[in-house]
Order: structure tokens, then sequence, then C-alpha cells
């Protein structure tokens, strides 16, 4: 018999808590049918003032609205958030150790700087897509690397 | 496992690392607003010269990450994420502080910075396509970024931001460097 053990459960609730409001802050305002022109000066946007470009050309909308965070960045936070909240049904089905798990992570990581610096020195043009995609891996690898320190398999006679 | 006898102290790697990201993230902020300041304001929400900033897209998440390893390599220890989670914490705090100051000293050598930038998004906004009551209300918007009740509010957001990215990147950097594993 397989049973699942969490582990840190107060740091995974609190993680998983602040990722989860990182994630819908990074929505932006948009999210509260804000239409005016002044979207930008809204607190969402304050909050990722310094973390972010905020190009309203290389971020999706909603209701009009530019996210808070270009299209990678929310796409870090929403994979990351996902991945999180996702790791007890992972585990179930990857309980090995994290190795693997932490090349993912560097792929994810010389992929995203490639297609930064590639687009930046005009050596190709990356897309809204592009950027989920790449964004998301990067995400969701970053979620993994912190299975086994919440949830473990055990085996039981 | 964490070690069992008392550890050196992590406040000197904080430290370190949350001068270091207000420094990179004030300098990111400011060349993007001089290189603002040299263009022509186009009634876009977006200069061209912002584009400068795209590179450095999250680079104030590192913080957390950077203590973490600067802690371990200096200390030879290992502990447990939760740790590691506070080290970015305790960053991303130290780092709000240090930036709002920089940014206060930037005021003293170049006094003449934010009112240029105020201008300049008000000009901005004049050559938007936007009905003239909207931007007369963006425009009363723009209140002294000086102001103690502002830079307290800008400081409250840049430390929910700062902070919450800081603890992820030092949970992740506790279980890199920090793990037995």
């Amino acid at each position: 018999m397989e049973k699942i053990q969490a582990h840190n459960k107060a740091l995974y609730y609190s993680i998983l808590i602040a990722s989860g409001f990182l994630f819908y802050t990074a929505l932006g305002p948009g999210l509260f049918e804000v239409t005016d022109f002044v979207y930008y000066s809204s607190w969402q946007y304050q909050v990722f003032d310094i973390l972010c470009h905020q190009d309203p050309v290389r971020s999706f909308d909603i209701s009009g609205i530019p996210m808070a965070v270009c299209s990678r960045c929310i796409s870090i936070y929403g994979f990351f958030f996902i991945g999180l909240l996702s790791l007890p049904v992972i585990v179930w089905f990857r309980p090995e150790s994290q190795k693997k798990e932490m090349r993912w992570l560097i792929a994810a990581i010389l992929l995203n700087l490639m297609d930064v610096f590639g687009n930046y020195f005009e050596i190709w043009t990356n897309t809204h897509i592009s950027r989920l995609l790449l964004g998301g891996a990067f995400g969701i690898t970053l979620a993994l690397i912190l299975k086994n320190e919440f949830f473990t398999l055990n085996k039981s006679e | 496992m964490e070690n069992e006898q008392v550890q050196p102290s992590y406040w000197n790697s904080v430290i370190i690392a949350s001068l270091l990201t207000a420094i990179i993230v004030t300098a990111f902020s400011l060349i993007g607003g001089y290189m603002t300041l040299g263009t022509e304001p186009s009634g876009s929400f977006f200069s061209s010269a912002q584009l400068f900033g795209t590179i450095g897209c999250l680079i104030g998440a590192l913080g957390g990450l950077f203590a973490n390893w600067h802690y371990v390599k200096e200390n030879q220890v290992t502990y447990k994420i939760g740790k590691g989670a506070l080290i970015g914490l305790f960053v991303g705090l130290v780092a709000t502080i240090f930036s709002v100051i920089i940014g206060q000293i930037w005021n003293v050598l170049d006094p003449g910075y934010q009112q240029a930038l105020i201008e300049w998004n008000i000009q901005n906004l004049e050559a938007m396509q936007m009905p003239a009551e909207a931007r007369e209300q963006a425009i009363a918007g723009f209140d002294d970024p000086n102001s103690l009740s502002n830079i307290g509010l800008q400081a409250l957001f840049t430390f929910i931001g700062l902070g919450i990215v800081n603890v992820i990147s030092g949970l992740i950097g506790a279980k890199v460097f920090a793990s037995e594993e």
C-alpha cells in the first residue's frame, strides 16, 4: 500500500497562498473590469513595477486591459502556482529523486535566456505563445524541484 | 537535515544580497527613466526606451537565491528550506528599504529627475487619443512622488512584490545550495 506523506505543511500552505496571491495580482486590474485610461497606476501594476518591464505589447489582456506582467512572467507565476497545487499528484507518479527535475530546471532557464537575448539582439522575434510556453516550463520546473520537501510516497506493508 | 549546532548569522548574506538587489533594480529603473526622458512623448503607454527593461525582467527575484548561495558558501552549512524562505523574506524587506534610500539619495543628486519624468508623462498623456476628462483625471493623479505618503505606499507595494518573489527564490536557493540531498 502506498501512501503520500506531507511534510512542512505550514510552509507549503503559506507558499501556496502567497504564490496564488502573486498570480491573482499579476492578472492585473482588468480582472476587476477597470477600463479607464489610468490602469497603469493601479496597485497591481505598482506591485510588479520593479519586477517586470510591463510592456502592454508583450502582455496578455483581460477585458482589454493588459495584465500587470508580461506573458512570460504571468506564465511563470501561473505554472508555479499550478505546479505547487499539483505536487501531491505529481509525487504519486514521480516519487523518485529530483536530479532529473534539476536538469529540466536548468534547461528551462537556458531556453528562456536564449529566447530573451535572441529576441533582444533581433536574431528572432518571440511571440506571446513562445513566451507563455517557455515561462510555463520554468514555473512548473521550479515547483517540481520542491516536491520532496513537501510530499513523499511511503510504501507500507 | 539541519545542522544541530548553532549556525552562524545569515544577516551578512542578507544585507549583501539586499544591497545588490536594490542597486540593480534602482539602476534599471533610473536608466529606463533617463532613456524615456531622451525620447519624444508619443502618446504611447510604453516608450521604446523601456524595451531596455525587458532584459532586466525578474532580476529583482534573484536576491533570495543569491543570499542563500552566499550564506552556504561562506559558512559551509546545510539547513531546511523554511530557513531559506525566511532569508528570502528578509532580503525582500531590506532590499525595499535600501531601494527607497537609494531613490532618495538620487533625488538629492539630481533634484530635477522626478519632476522631469512627471512633465514627460503629462506631455505623453496630452499626446494620447483619450477623452479630455480622462486626461485631466490622469494628470491630476500625478501626486508629489516625494511626499511621505507616496514614498510609504510605493515602499509597501515594492515589498509585496519583492517579498513574495524572494521568499520563493529563497526556498529554491536553500533547496539547491543548502540541501544535504
